[in-house]
């Protein structure tokens, strides 16, 4: 439940920021009904009582808030980026020189934008664990234009080194293509979107790189499939 | 009554036990323990403040939690200490006691006992 005392505006900014801090979405969903019923309790506002959402969510301690152990957190950015380079890898290798593949090489700024993609998504995964360390928003930030950037120069230069070579692959590689991308797409967005169950969705501007990537994966499973019926 | 407002830095040092106290005295939710706080004069406590603390407490072990369903609103909270809290809290209010004492001594009556000073060299 949405009271007025306590905001949209506040609830969204609160989680995104516990988002931020790696809080696991129980952990943001218990701390959302805190404030709720302190509020509802003292009659007043979040803002009032709590003070801003983000500078509360940065006064909590960390491990208040069900965040993964660093181990547990690289074991999911490892996880994650094999996820990534698999699906990348399987993909350059369905790729068919000329008519008839996946992605003809005809067609690099497609490339570029899924290695984009999947290069911001990889640093995403990894925020988390730049900020345990104590690394600035510069830092994170830089990592998230550069994956993009670089994301394009492989996009336009890769397929001219790896298309020549490429043959044509085997249904397997298809539908391991098809499991990646729908992997990708499964756990973009349950890492994208942290259900309050209450108050609906809470959604992180930062996930919007991993979004993008969950509809490039979903255009490669579309083109999979239609492959796969050829 | 008019309500004291103490320097934030003293409340720091104390908040903590007087939130193990007050919980001490049975389940509790947050508001309350906020009331209770203030009620035994240490001023408004904001609850940025007080879950926080309520947060380390539950993530040592000092405190049990029960989350009761609310009358029509959110669920609530409740908080219990635990038997290491109860301990803790004993050792806590032990310390502080003799630390209160201390600083007692020093600020009533007579100069404040003179330290053996270093020499400079």
């Amino acid at each position: 439940m949405s009271t007025d005392l306590v905001t949209q505006n506040w609830r969204t900014k609160f989680g995104n920021a516990l988002i931020e801090r790696g809080a696991s979405a129980t952990v943001i969903d218990e701390r959302i009904v805190e404030v709720e019923a302190y509020c509802r309790d003292s009659g007043e506002s979040a803002e009032r009582a709590f003070g801003p959402a983000v500078a509360y969510a940065n006064s909590l301690d960390r491990s208040t808030l069900g965040a993964g152990s660093e181990r547990r957190q690289w074991a999911f950015f490892v996880g994650g980026a094999l996820c990534v380079g698999s699906f990348l890898v399987l993909a350059f290798t369905a790729m068919k020189p000329g008519s008839g593949g996946v992605l003809p090489p005809t067609f690099p700024w497609r490339w570029g934008a899924m290695l984009g993609g999947a290069l911001a998504a990889a640093a995403w995964l990894l925020i988390p664990l730049l900020r345990a360390r104590g690394l600035t928003t510069a830092v994170t930030t830089t990592v998230m234009v550069g994956g993009p950037v670089l994301g394009a120069i492989l996009g336009w230069s890769l397929p001219q080194v790896i298309g020549h070579t490429a043959t044509k692959p085997p249904v397997w590689v298809f539908l391991a293509l098809f499991v990646a991308g729908v992997a990708i797409v499964t756990v973009s967005m349950w890492r994208a979107v942290s259900r309050d169950r209450r108050g609906g969705p809470v959604f992180g501007r930062g996930r919007l790189p991993v979004f993008f990537l969950a509809i490039v994966s979903l255009n490669f499973v579309g083109q999979t499939v239609s492959a796969l019926l050829r | 009554m008019t309500e004291t407002q103490w320097p934030s830095e003293w409340l720091r040092g104390v908040l903590e036990l007087g939130t193990l106290r007050v919980i001490a005295s049975g389940p509790t939710y947050g508001y309350a323990i906020a009331a209770d706080l203030t009620a035994a004069g240490l001023g408004t406590v904001k609850g940025g403040t007080l879950y926080p603390i309520l947060g380390r407490l539950e993530a040592a072990g000092l405190v049990d939690i029960e989350w009761r369903a609310g009358d029509g609103g959110p669920g609530r909270k409740y908080y219990e200490l635990s038997p290491s809290g109860r301990v803790e809290l004993a050792a806590r209010a032990a310390e502080w006691q003799a630390f209160t004492a201390t600083t007692l001594d020093l600020l009533s009556d007579g100069a404040p006992p003179t330290p053996p000073r270093k020499e400079l060299r």
